[in-house]
């Protein structure tokens, strides 16, 4: 009799051990364990190493190699759209990670560790980043996107505080070891001067640009701030009154860049900020617009020799006046 | 002359004396079990004299039944019992005494297990904008209603394709449909089989002694303990397909001698199945009943019941997922935590039902009763709810390969000519990437992963080191308080005229809330509007769900376990009826005439105000945020302002019903019947506001529903053969339908609210058994064949759900009840005439979906010795899909060139329709009667032997478009999402009794 009860407990426990029972037998499923930090250290090379691989033509790496860095961009604040960079002493590098909202997961001053073997390094009107290859010829790469390929190749350590932003000054401007990489233009000024395109509803457009700003006072503009412009002055009259129903039926957020005077630099510099970003429609500080010198911090990046400088958000960490 | 007149005249009325004279004659006995001899309580008793009915009665707890007023005569008897065979007497009244027939014996057949709504695996559409509630029948002594509610229920099979919200159920003769929705309520009482077995059920348009009834039948359930069975049943059944384990204890006092009965029921149900995976059901039952029986004319009954647990929900998926992992029965509700499964969509109940009864029966010419029933509980669903945070779900279309690359022949995205190239996903070997994720069965990425949710919040953290989730666990709340008073009468005026009747009021007041269930390794939550954090950035105010405690505090509510947020509202229901029913007989002949008359009214009540819907001040002022900002917005079409608290305009109307049956009954075997009623109810509080979630807005131009119904029958009874034969005619206007879902073409969560839906319903029922030369074998079955169509294209009005932008405004939805169809090359372009247009041949009409228009079943049933074996094959055709308006607008098969084309057309607006399939099922049980005094047996049903797991039983079509493509100039599909039903399953019972 006890051999048939030991039987039947032993059956009973094999029932509740059985996957389609855990539901059944677990009224609180507790807080999860923690995910320990990655760290790797074998094979890695420095980003300026990675970034030397690139001869002119997609590099597509075949090498079991390891490059990590901090994350030092966010795309909490609408910037950065589908992008992550990532620094080490050795300079910064854009990965075209394809993932939106990723603040979530890479975390400013979190240490990233990339395998970077089935992995591409093109370059895009001057800016060199690291993704997929691409199958479409106008471009060098690729976004990673597939989650499993992000899973595999991209790993989480340790958050620790961001790095200083390297300052750049006139001297070390063309340094192109810094493209990617959070940087800090001490004591400049606004340049009151802006670029931006303006589309209507049937493909036309009207570019801005060229000294003056517009009107345009803001980081950028959402597609109800464009229109705003449009009723209001119609961007000091750039666009022709007899255009006006067609540029408010295409109004859509655009990409504007404000224009910084970096002293002893002849070279301005293009604070670029997308349309879409939650700051986008908030109005430059009225200290800069009159003149004041700021400390801008963002991650700088370069556009046909043009130098370019995204916010990661309109706070004090990016925008500063000096006094 | 003037004696001779009186002579007559006294002659005349000593007839009518005699007319008006009670009879002395009579029939009693007691009905019992041949088995074990125990007497079988609610057996059916129909007395005819030839061809008419003349009385009906139920035999009492004990089995014993009597009928008076006879006159001297032949008579047939006819005896019919759940679980027993029909047995039929021949009965001689004579010299005006009660004949006593003593014991009629009873032939136990098989244990008909009636398809429970807990067979029933409920799927998750929450949010998907549909709804999907299947019917249940009840098997009674119809014969096409025997097959049709076990056979049809595994299919989700709608009885003439009415919707679920049109059969009436009734609970002590309360009518217990879901205030809010209408919806059958039987998960209210699943679990409690025993205390719910004995029902009184009309079909179709019958009128009911409860209650006038709606043209889709009507079921009430007794519920007092008399109505239980006496003694005590047990029963432990396991199955395959819904829950493993099931545990279920009944026990009946039967009446005792001091007028008291009682009955109480204990059930449980445990465990997951073998096919849908993270579904499982923790989930218990019970029952209580007491009554007293003051004298033959008083009776007092009160019953207490619930059926609180949890049950892990099933979530459907498209095609490419089901193909990726190698299953139909893909859940992605579900994910791996340290090893152990967690369903995120766990639904927990516990909603009780007290009532009081009371019942009046002074003499067998009169009865009434009247009822007070409280319903009340709470039923909360569990979801994942996230914050500015990318989609968890693990089938999101952006994790699979066809997000990534098309191949020419997709079966996904394919169909009317598509060049897959147009979407614009040329990465093969992204896609095999993805394809590798899915197939690698890890569920880290196919399976919600529970682990990243902890990861992200343990991350996000504040300035003051505070961890501030961005995904949570929610709990949505719905607190039913619904308050019922019924009274219903029968008086058997003449031996030709009995008038029923009777009187209903309903109170009901349901509280939508939702909670924060588990913050998921974070400290805290905000209060906010996802989609106005978007949109209104700039002004923080618009963004708080709560502006009261924005206002107060200068931000959003920091949000705790068990907090309120999102939204808190009142939904009002009230309603007042009262109908009639004249029954007459004369002969053969038979009629009914009856009517209803009814108020309903129903409103919002905002307990919170939303930023995005302000209001006024209560001084009608506009609100203000601290900057200065207006607050309040107004309708664009009334002018009104949009207000999210306090009450809303109250919905009235006017209801009412008319029925009239006529019934003809040949040789005491035979009937012909005919009904026909007309109805216009109320739309219900689902139907009438656009957002309930967000605002107090009604739908524009609220009207009843109307229906005209029609059936016309022929019956047939005798000598072991059944047949009935049903023709029906049904029209449905006025119909009305909100959904809520995200539209990818103003990248806005929108309300789509339609109204003027027609529908006709047409079809044919036949059902029958035949004895076989083979003595214990007879023959069984249904063949069901309708047509159910829309006959109108609707209106539509399209809003925006955080503001008040109205995208359409009661614009037809062209391709809604139909879409053209056009002549084609056979490589597929189409033809043109001489003017350039395209040559339509004709039309392709849209079906009601959701249930199989042709269902058919043929079985061999075999009884001996208390053995029955049953064999049966099902085939199933004529199934459609669930249909998404915004694909047949103009809108979207306009395309971004706004060009309509063929191809566009007959794209979008197609209806797909499921493949027919074929089942095979059987059945086989045996009870054993020990010492006469107990009863123990079992039965075990397999069914879909041939393990058919093709099947589809539903589904929806997604209601997103493909909107980036090449050649921007049309948009496409996203795929449909589909429910499978189970292969092979069992289910064994083991019963026992005494």
């Amino acid at each position: 009799m006890r051999k048939q009860i030991i039987l039947l407990l032993a059956a009973a426990a094999a029932l509740v051990s059985c996957r389609e029972w855990q539901p059944v037998f677990t009224p609180d499923y507790g807080e999860a364990s923690v995910t320990a930090p990655y760290a790797l250290d074998a094979n890695t090379v420095s980003i300026a190493e990675l970034k030397a691989m690139y001869k002119g033509s997609p590099c597509n790496i075949t090498e079991d190699i390891v490059v990590r860095g901090q994350v030092v961009s966010s795309d909490q604040y609408g910037q950065n759209y589908r992008l992550l960079y990532i620094e080490d002493i050795s300079g910064g590098l854009e990965i075209k990670l394809g993932q939106s909202q990723n603040y979530n997961d890479y975390k400013l001053g979190q240490w990233i560790y990339v395998k970077c073997q089935d992995l591409t390094l093109g370059a895009s009107n001057g800016m060199l980043s690291l993704g997929y290859p691409s199958d479409d010829p106008k471009y060098e790469t690729a976004y990673i996107d597939v989650p499993e390929l992000i899973a595999t190749h991209i790993f989480k350590g340790r958050i620790e505080p961001l790095p200083e932003p390297v300052a750049i000054t006139a001297a070390n401007m063309n340094d192109g070891k810094n493209f990617g990489r959070r940087v800090c233009f001490p004591g400049v000024t606004y340049a009151n001067q802006v670029f931006v395109i303006i589309y209507d509803n049937g493909g036309g457009s009207t570019y801005l640009r060229n000294a003056d700003n517009f009107g345009i006072t803001s980081w950028s503009m959402s597609a109800e701030k464009v229109r705003q412009h449009i009723l209001t002055d119609r961007f000091k009259g750039a666009i022709p009154e007899a255009e006006v129903e067609n540029y408010l039926a295409g109004a859509s957020a655009v990409n504007t860049s404000q224009y910084f005077t970096v002293p002893g630099s002849s070279e301005p510099l293009q604070v670029r900020t997308s349309g879409y970003a939650k700051f986008a429609d908030s109005e430059m500080p009225a200290a800069v617009l009159a003149g004041a010198k700021v400390d801008i911090t963002g991650i700088l990046t370069v556009y046909n020799g043009q130098f370019q400088l995204t916010l990661n958000d309109d706070s004090e960490d990016s925008v500063r006046q000096v006094f | 002359m003037s004696k001779k007149i009186i002579l007559v005249l006294a002659a005349a009325l000593c007839c009518l004396g005699l007319s008006a004279q009670d009879y002395t004659g009579g029939v009693k006995g007691t009905v019992v079990n041949r088995a074990d001899r125990s007497g079988i309580q609610m057996a059916s008793l129909r007395l005819y004299k030839g061809d008419a009915l003349v009385a009906e009665v139920l035999s009492s707890q004990d089995g014993t039944f009597l009928i008076e007023n006879l006159d001297n005569g032949m008579y047939d008897l006819v005896i019919s019992a759940p679980e027993f065979l029909d047995n039929r007497v021949a009965v001689t009244v004579n010299d005006g005494y009660v004949k006593n027939m003593f014991n009629l014996s009873m032939t136990p057949s098989r244990v008909i297990d009636e398809a429970q709504e807990d067979n029933l695996l409920e799927f998750d559409m929450d949010d998907s904008g549909y709804n999907d509630s299947p019917t249940v029948l009840f098997s009674q002594n119809d014969v096409f209603e025997q097959v049709a509610s076990y056979n049809f229920s595994t299919v989700r099979f709608r009885a003439r394709g009415y919707g679920n919200e049109t059969q009436d159920v009734y609970v002590a003769g309360v009518r217990l449909n879901d205030a809010i929705t209408g919806n059958s309520p039987f998960s209210l009482w699943s679990g409690l089989n025993e205390a719910t077995r004995t029902k009184m059920s009309s079909t179709g348009l019958e009128v009911s002694d409860y209650g006038l009834g709606g043209f889709n039948g009507l079921v009430n359930i007794p519920m007092t303990a008399s109505y239980v069975r006496k003694g005590w049943r047990g029963s432990v059944v396991t199955n395959s397909a819904f829950y493993r384990l099931r545990l279920m204890l009944t026990y009946a006092s039967g009446p005792l001698d001091n007028g008291w009965s009682y009955a109480f029921s204990v059930s449980g149900r445990f465990g997951g199945n073998d096919w849908v995976p993270g579904v499982f059901y923790r989930s218990f039952a019970y029952y209580a009943s007491v009554e007293k029986k003051f004298s033959e004319a008083h009776k007092l009954s009160a019953a207490f019941l619930a059926t609180p647990g949890s049950r892990g929900m099933q979530n459907s998926s498209t095609q490419e997922v089901y193909d990726l992992v190698g299953s139909n029965f893909y859940n992605s509700n579900w994910g791996m935590q340290d090893g152990k499964v967690r369903n995120s969509r766990v639904r927990t109940t516990h909603e009780p039902i007290a009532f009081l009864k009371y019942d009046f029966t002074p003499s067998y010419k009169f009865r009434a009763s009247a009822t007070v029933l409280y319903r009340f509980g709470s039923n909360v669903t569990s979801a994942v709810d996230w914050y500015d945070a990318p989609n968890p779900t693990p089938d999101y279309y952006r994790n699979l390969p066809s997000y990534f690359y098309l191949e020419e022949d997709n079966p996904y995205y394919g169909g009317y000519g598509i060049d897959v190239a147009d979407f614009k996903r040329n990465s093969p070997v992204k896609a095999e990437w993805a394809r590798d994720a899915w197939t690698s069965g890890n569920p880290a990425y196919t399976q919600l992963n529970w682990q990243r949710l902890y990861d992200v919040n343990r991350a996000s953290v504040n300035e003051w080191g505070q961890k501030r989730s961005k995904y949570i666990l929610e709990h949505r709340h719905i607190h039913q308080n619904d308050l019922n008073i019924a009274a219903n009468a029968k008086w058997n005026a003449t031996d030709w005229f009995a008038l029923t009747g009777g009187l209903s009021f309903r109170l009901n007041r349901s509280e939508y809330y939702k909670t924060v269930g588990d913050l998921l390794g974070g400290d805290y939550y905000l209060n906010l509007d996802n989609f106005a954090d978007r949109d209104f950035a700039a002004i923080p105010a618009k963004v708080a769900n709560n502006l009261d405690y924005f206002m107060r505090a200068g931000q959003v509510e920091t949000l705790h376990v068990g907090d309120k947020y999102g939204y808190d509202y009142y939904a009002h229901v009230r309603n007042l009826e009262a109908w009639f029913n004249g029954h007459f007989e004369v002969g053969g002949l038979s009629a009914n005439l009856g009517g209803r008359l009814g108020y309903n009214a129903t409103w919002r009540y905002g307990l919170v105000r939303k930023g995005l819907f302000a209001g006024l001040t209560p001084e009608g002022d506009e609100i203000l945020d601290p900057s200065g900002n207006v607050l309040t917005s107004y309708d664009p079409l009334t002018g009104e302002a949009i207000t999210s608290f306090g009450q809303s305009k109250v919905a009235r109307f006017l209801t009412g019903a008319a029925k009239a049956n006529l019934s003809y009954t040949i040789g005491g075997n035979m009937r012909v019947y005919a009904n026909v009623g007309y109805f216009s109810e109320a739309p219900t509080f689902a139907q009438t506001f656009i957002s309930p979630r967000t605002r107090n807005s009604m739908m524009d131009g609220l009207t009843t529903v109307k229906t005209f119904a029609s059936d016309l029958n022929w019956q047939f009874s005798s000598g072991g053969f059944n047949f009935r034969l049903t023709g029906y005619y049904t029209r449905i206007n006025d119909k009305t339908k909100v959904m809520s879902f995200y539209n990818d073409l103003r990248s806005a969560f929108t309300n789509f609210a339609l109204s003027g839906i027609d529908e006709r319903h047409v079809g044919l029922e036949f059902g029958f058994r035949v004895p076989t030369p083979l003595p214990s074998l007879s023959v069984r079955g249904v063949l069901a064949l309708g047509n159910f169509v829309y006959t109108s294209n609707p209106r539509m009005t399209m809003t925006v759900d955080n503001s008040t932008e109205i995208v359409m405004e009661n614009e037809l939805v062209p391709y809604w009840q139909s879409h053209p169809v056009y002549r084609k090359y056979p490589d597929g372009d189409y033809v043109t005439d001489f003017d350039g247009n395209y040559v339509q041949t004709g039309f392709q009409q849209h079906h009601v979906a959701g249930t199989p228009e042709l269902a058919a079943s043929l079985g061999l049933n075999w009884n001996y010795k208390y053995w029955f074996v049953e064999l049966s094959g099902d085939y199933f055709a004529n199934s459609y899909l669930d249909m998404n308006p915004f694909y047949r607008t103009d809108d979207v098969t306009l395309g971004t060139d706004n060009l309509i084309t063929p191809r566009e057309i007959e794209y979008m607006a197609s209806q797909e329709k499921f493949d027919p399939c074929f089942m095979l099922n059987v059945s086989i049980g045996k009870s054993w009667f020990i010492q006469r005094k107990y009863n123990i047996g079992f039965s075990l049903n397999a069914k879909n032997l041939l393990n058919n797991t093709s099947v589809k039983t539903g589904g929806y079509e997604q209601t997103r478009v493909v909107d980036n493509t090449e050649s921007d100039t049309r948009y496409y599909r996203f795929p449909a999402k589909y429910f499978y039903l189970s292969g092979f399953n069992y289910m064994l019972n083991i019963y026992f009794r005494f």
